[in-house]
Parts: C-alpha cells; sequence; structure tokens
C-alpha cells in the first residue's frame, strides 16, 4: 500500500468487522531511534489459536467477499521496511496489532493521510481514541496530536459524532493539530 | 477553548434540525474502501460528500464507511439506502460525482442513471 493511513483504515475496518464498539489507534514517530510504530486495538471478536496462526498467510478471510490480504500486506510493509508485525487477540476480548518499521527506510510508505482514515473509521460511530506523538532525544514528546470521542461525545449531548457537521469539525480540529505537530518537527 | 464552542453552535443546529424534522428522512450513503489500494480515493470521496450534504443543509442523511464490496476494479463505490427505495449502487465514483450524487439524488431525488453500478431491490 503506498500509505501507512491505509494500512491503519485497513486494520481499524478488520477491527469494526470484528464488531468492536472501541478502538485505539497510537501512532508513533521516535525520531531519534528512526521508527514508526504504530499500534491498533480492539474489543472485538478476537481470533483464536488456529486463526491467528495463519492471518499473516496470504487469502486467509472468514468473511466472504474479503481478500485476507489486508494483514499480509501489512507483513509485507513491515518486512521491507526493517521492521515487524506483532499480533495478540483473545478470543471475545479483542485484538491487538503492532507494527514498527524505520522511519528514514528507502521502503517506509509516507504516513499519508491520516486525517481522513480517522474521520473515515469515525463515520462508524465507533468509539475511538486516537493518538499519533512525536518522540525526539531520549524519547521525550516533541509534539502529540490526540482525539478522544469520549470528550466530544460529552460535548455534543446526544448528537452522533457521525453526523457529517460533526465529522467536518472534527476534520478541521485535526488538520490544524497536524500543521501544529509539523512545525514542532 | 474556541473549538468546542464551535462544536456547542454545531449541536444547537443539529439538535434544532432535528426537531423539525422527526429526525431525519433515514437515508444513509455509504462509501465502500477495501484492500483495494484505492482507499486513498474513497476518503476523499466521503469527505466531498461530507461537504456537499452540509452545504446543501442536508446533515439529517449518515454517510458511513464500509468494507470493501468485492468489485474493486469499479471502486470507489457508494451506496444510497434511502427508507422503502431500491438501493442505488455507484460506481467509479470521483470527488465531483459525489457533489454531483448529493445534489441530484440527494437534493432533487433523481437518480444520476450515468454513475450507476445496478439497482438493487429493497
Ligand atoms: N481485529 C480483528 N478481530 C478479529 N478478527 C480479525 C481481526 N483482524 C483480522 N481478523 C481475522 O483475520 C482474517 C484476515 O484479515 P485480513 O488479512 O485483514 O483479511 P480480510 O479482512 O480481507 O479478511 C479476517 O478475515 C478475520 O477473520
Ligand atoms: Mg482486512
Amino acid at each position: 500500500m503506498k500509505e501507512i493511513a491505509e494500512h491503519v483504515l485497513d486494520i481499524v475496518q478488520n477491527s469494526l468487522f470484528s464488531g468492536a464498539s472501541g478502538v485505539e489507534i497510537d501512532i508513533t514517530e521516535d525520531l531519534q531511534r528512526d521508527r514508526i510504530r504504530v499500534m491498533i486495538k480492539d474489543n472485538g471478536c478476537g481470533m483464536d489459536e488456529d486463526l491467528l496462526a495463519k492471518v499473516l498467510d496470504p487469502f486467509v478471510t472468514t468473511r466472504s467477499k474479503r481478500t485476507g490480504l489486508g494483514l499480509p500486506l501489512l507483513a509485507q510493509t513491515a518486512e521491507l521496511a526493517n521492521g515487524e508485525v506483532k499480533i495478540s487477540s483473545q478470543v471475545k476480548q479483542g485484538t491487538q496489532v503492532y507494527l514498527d518499521i524505520q522511519r528514514s527506510h528507502w521502503d517506509c510508505p509516507p504516513l499519508g493521510n491520516v486525517v481522513d482514515t480517522v474521520v473515515s473509521c469515525l463515520s462508524d460511530h465507533v468509539e475511538l481514541m486516537f493518538v499519533h506523538r512525536l518522540l525526539g532525544l531520549e524519547g521525550g514528546l516533541v509534539g502529540e496530536v490526540v482525539l478522544d470521542t469520549k470528550e466530544i461525545k460529552e460535548e455534543l449531548d446526544g448528537v452522533s459524532v457521525s453526523h457529517p457537521e460533526v465529522l467536518l469539525f472534527i476534520r478541521k480540529m485535526l488538520i490544524q493539530e497536524y500543521q501544529r505537530l509539523e512545525g514542532s518537527k | 477553548m474556541k473549538s468546542l464552542d464551535e462544536l456547542k453552535v454545531i449541536r444547537e443546529r443539529a439538535q434544532h434540525a432535528l426537531k423539525m424534522r422527526e429526525s431525519g428522512d433515514g437515508t444513509v450513503i455509504q462509501v465502500a474502501m477495501g484492500t483495494c489500494g484505492i482507499a486513498a480515493g474513497a476518503r476523499g470521496v466521503m469527505i466531498a460528500l461530507l461537504d456537499e450534504l452540509v452545504k446543501r443543509e442536508r446533515s439529517d442523511v449518515l454517510v458511513t464507511q464500509t468494507g470493501c464490496a468485492g468489485l474493486c476494479e469499479k471502486e470507489p463505490i457508494v451506496t444510497v439506502k434511502e427508507p422503502e427505495k431500491s438501493d442505488v449502487v455507484y460506481g467509479d465514483v470521483t470527488d465531483q460525482k459525489a457533489r454531483d450524487i448529493i445534489a441530484k439524488h440527494i437534493v432533487n431525488g433523481q437518480i444520476v442513471s450515468d454513475y450507476v453500478l445496478n439497482v438493487k431491490e429493497a
């Protein structure tokens, strides 16, 4: 895939399919160690050991109409960019997908359109906790973008987060936050 | 915080609109975005649909994402689901076509036959 953000959308779609009501997306750019780490965690149906053992093989899918390529493509990106994918899962509890790659690597895809990925995921009524942080020297925090739909829901008093105006508002807010983050690089 | 004030205004407007319309007419627009590598385009289509709905004061219509529809070569695919009508599936949707679909189908009630992939009986 051309963007890390496309992988994120794809992995979150797995979470949404799994019936998750809550998803956490955590992107960390570690400038000093030259790594990008992405963690996506859900509270969906999870996978048993048999399925978990083979999900990185191409064309393994439990759904009709699906390709079974999402996780294998993620593993491919990791392999190309000097990194790894780790997946853990507990039946009826949830799944955690973890990607760790070399940031400056020739084959490390650009982050891409993270904002519109997050907005697309939000259209699905899911409770989302999104964090994107930049770490500098000694792992110190240089800057971060945080979105917690719980906080937004409180302000909304019954109006849905997936209301078109709310989604566009969140998008505008995230774009502004990212401009601030870029400034701190 | 200034941005939260803005959210309050949106909330009040949305609550008012809900009261007027008795909670919208239940129309939902689905955007398929899959592993087809066309996700980039599909996200843009979703934003264009949202933007056009807000401009035309049809925020009662919801736009949601869904997984790959299994018709990768026709993505981005947009399905308009109106209550008590057949679902209309549009293929090869661009940002501009997305805006047309809102203006013609949602606002004026006319299916944009040029972009239709198929119509599924309700
Ligand atoms: N978050 C998750 N929760 C539960 N099952 C999952 C999750 N992610 C992946 N899976 C399982 O792994 C399979 C393969 O996932 P993937 O490679 O993305 O292909 P696809 O989504 O096309 O099926 C899925 O069909 C599903 O059974
Ligand atoms: Mg998948």
